[in-house]
């Protein structure tokens, strides 16, 4: 077969393949190339220079952070000792019950001399 | 935001600017509506040919506008300031890139699930065993055989052939697209053509 007439049917073939796609098809289509044309998806050029604002301010907080003079040692005691009273907070029974104990006692002592 | 309402936002805008700055501000707006409407009147052109393109490459529709709709918008958002007489390469160009990535992604995904060396060609054999979307749609309505025979090439023959005898473009353009020398290209085209006339003399027989 003569090499033009082969090119020339590829050609009609394949054009005849564009010309049979359906209409849902062709309303996809005409759908991607208006969103690509007409809404291109927006780079967010913000987002690095957030990232390095953000990262910028909680390295200066850091550095204040650290920058800052102890706190005293009388107060940190004080702080100290209000939390270990928070934490044994089983033991504070024992101090309320202490004045019935004492009672207690006191009565055993009452009637070991009766 | 409507179009009436960014017109009008636009509006109000222009009047508050300076005189002259008014003329450069609508020159620069109505350049690039004037850039889109272009953009999209050369997509218009394409569109069917790259779904045909990728249809005959993916053999699945949905994957094939998949392709096309990655094509369009890395277009648009890398090329579109380039001179428009260099569009049809560059866009070319994408599709065949988003075409072999997505070839790609599928032998992943054989591999993933097949867990052995044989993903690949699973993959390949899978694809050829499917019917062409594009050989039903032309067969149904024409009954020719031509194009049957286009998607049984190896890919690379395949593209060459539809890139130098339907999309008319050059040895060189071919080249660029398909990343590869020109003296390839006139090869696979050469064994292309060899191959579509002793299976059309293979048919008639």
């Amino acid at each position: 077969m003569n090499e033009n007439q082969l090119k020339q049917d590829i050609k009609n073939s394949l054009n005849a393949v564009t010309d049979g796609i359906d209409g849902p098809t062709q309303a996809r289509l005409h759908d991607i190339r208006h969103q690509a044309v007409f809404q291109p998806k927006r780079r967010r050029r913000w987002m690095p220079v957030a990232t390095v604002a953000s990262s910028l301010v909680l390295g200066l907080f850091m550095i204040w952070q650290f920058s800052q003079p102890n706190v005293p040692e009388n107060g940190q005691n004080d702080w100290l000792s209000d939390v270990e009273l928070l934490a044994a907070e089983a033991e504070t029974e024992f101090y309320e019950d202490l004045e019935f104990l004492t009672w207690l006692e006191e009565s055993q002592l009452l009637e070991s001399d009766i | 935001m409507t179009t009436t309402a960014i017109s009008q936002r636009y509006n109000v805008y222009l009047n508050s600017v300076q005189p002259s700055r008014q003329q450069k501000l609508q020159d620069t707006v109505v350049s690039a509506h004037t850039l889109q409407l272009r953009l999209d009147q050369f997509l218009r052109t394409q569109q069917k040919q790259a779904y045909a393109i990728a249809l005959l490459n993916t053999r699945h529709p949905e994957d094939s506008l998949d392709v096309v709709q990655e094509a369009m918008i890395a277009f648009v958002t890398a090329y579109q300031h380039k001179p428009d007489d260099q569009w049809k390469p560059l866009f070319y160009r994408i599709l065949h890139n988003k075409m072999n990535d997505h070839h790609r992604r599928k032998k992943h995904w054989f591999k993933y699930f097949f867990q052995g060396n044989d993903g690949d060609q699973l993959a390949v054999e899978q694809a050829a065993d499917m019917p062409s979307p594009a050989s039903r749609l032309i067969t149904a309505e024409q009954g020719q055989a031509l194009v049957e025979y286009i998607s049984q090439l190896p890919v690379k023959q395949k593209q060459v052939l539809i890139y130098r005898h339907w999309q008319q473009l050059s040895v060189n353009e071919t080249a660029r697209i398909m990343q590869i020398s020109e003296g390839s290209v006139k090869t696979h085209l050469h064994r292309a053509m060899h191959k579509i006339n002793e299976l059309r003399g293979a048919d008639h027989e």
